[in-house]
């Protein structure tokens, strides 16, 4: 019967876990806790998945999971009927498909990365560095790596960063004539708490999961939901080297920027909830930490259990 | 790696200013600095064209090289993939600020001006 624990345990995993918690309050309240549970759920969710097919498959062997792929292997499918068998190859297909859209992304992510790390290289200008003049300390380097730092010289007020093992943080000229130095150092101490928590390989998986299971409403919640939390955590970083109202004023002030409506508005929502949430930082809860590492240790454990012992 | 990137920035940048094709030979004097050989600059060159940055006629005996499309061009197609909102978004780049609508954009006017007033009372 652990098949039956494991196909419920994927469907509620892969339907309504992800709605109830794309819908919850506290994410916002505790955003590293908040992200780890998402893990949990997608990884959990394909192990459940993957799992419970083979479970179902290699029943008919009565020699648990690995015994029975062992005699899959060595000895073919012959204890095995045709819809066993081709329930067999569901779940490897399965298992091949998660992992290969991970791969392809993970290379077409990096590609893309390092085509626009090079064209930025040849078209922007390096951070200025104001030198001499009292006060010019901060605005040097806006406080992150100048060998990094990338300004695009274009009127729109934009800010990113480029993760990767030679990273960039880009800041247009726009932003710096939007911008005042405290808001920038913010800017900036923001991008750099991507990089250094590599917040892009947690996105990453999450598109790849996006794009392997389309038409899941789960996933696609969960890559929404992921994608505010990173900028959170990101927020929360640098709030503990930059002034919290400077990142706020920043944030409001290049969301502000420009703003063409229609398609590039689809993430002004988060961009606002970010806002309230620097200018009034709701109170952190141990409890409910507590309760969302316990939960996403609960959620690995029951799948991989399930495996090794049946 | 990093001297080859800085060449072809250089490179770039006489190709870009010179309005027109350019020989290599036109380029290896107008790169400022010390003289380099002439095969460095084919090498970066090619490495250029790979990248189709570069565009190369034939003229005569002689091969003129042209910049694909100008600065303006390029840094308009940077911004473009940094404001795009993709799906694979967060992934490849991470941008600090979405925009919001017109709507969300009054809301956040008026709580910046009071984030402003708090910032201005330390």
């Amino acid at each position: 019967m652990t098949w039956l624990a494991l196909v419920v345990l994927a469907l509620v995993l892969l339907w309504p876990a992800p709605l109830l918690l794309a819908r919850a309050r506290w994410p916002h309240r505790e955003p590293r806790a908040a992200l780890v549970l998402w893990q949990a759920f997608g990884l959990a969710g394909g192990l459940a998945l993957v799992g419970a097919a083979l479970a179902i498959a290699l029943a008919p062997l009565r020699e648990g999971l690995f015994g029975g792929l062992h005699t899959v292997l060595t000895r073919g499918m012959a204890g095995l009927s045709w819809a066993h068998a081709g329930l067999l190859a569901v779940a490897l297909g399965l298992g091949a498909w998660l992992t290969g859209v991970l791969a392809h992304r993970f290379v077409r992510t990096v590609l893309t990365q390092r085509r626009h790390r090079e064209l930025l290289d040849l078209v922007a200008e390096p951070w200025p560095v104001k030198d001499g003049g009292p006060g010019s300390g901060t605005r040097e380097g806006f406080g992150g790596d100048p060998a990094h730092g990338r300004v695009l010289s274009h009127p729109q007020a934009v800010a990113y960063c480029v993760p990767g093992a030679d990273p960039r943080v880009v800041l247009s000229s726009g932003a710096l004539d939007l911008l005042d130095e405290a808001e920038l150092f913010a800017v900036v101490a923001h991008e750099r708490a991507h990089l250094a928590e590599r917040h892009d390989l947690v996105v990453l998986a999450f598109t790849a999961w996006t794009a392997a299971l389309p038409g899941l409403p789960g996933a696609r919640k969960a890559r929404s939901a992921v994608t505010t939390l990173i900028e959170m955590l990101a927020d929360d970083r640098a709030c503990m080297v930059c002034d919290r109202a400077a990142l706020a004023t920043a944030l409001a002030r290049v969301g502000s920027a420009g703003a063409p409506a229609g398609a590039l508005a689809a993430g002004g929502g988060a961009t606002v909830a970010r806002v309230h949430r620097l200018l009034e930082p709701p109170a952190p809860s141990p409890l409910i930490r507590l309760a969302a590492y316990s939960g996403a240790a609960l959620l690995l454990a029951v799948p991989t259990l399930a495996l090794l012992l049946t | 790696m990093a001297r080859l990137g800085e060449l072809e920035h250089s490179v770039m940048e006489v190709l870009w200013s010179a309005g027109g094709p350019c020989t290599a030979r036109e380029i290896l004097d107008a790169l400022p600095g010390p003289e380099l050989a002439a095969t460095t600059v084919l090498t970066v060159l090619s490495r250029l064209e790979r990248k189709g940055l570069v565009g190369r006629d034939r003229d005569g005996r002689a091969h003129r090289y042209r910049a694909v499309a100008g600065r303006e061009d390029h840094v308009a197609a940077l911004m473009r993939e940094a404001l795009d909102g993709a799906s694979d978004r967060g992934a490849a780049l991470a941008r600090f600020a979405d925009q919001v609508d017109p709507d969300d954009a009054a809301a956040l006017a008026s709580a910046l001006a009071e984030a402003v007033r708090r910032r201005s009372v330390p």
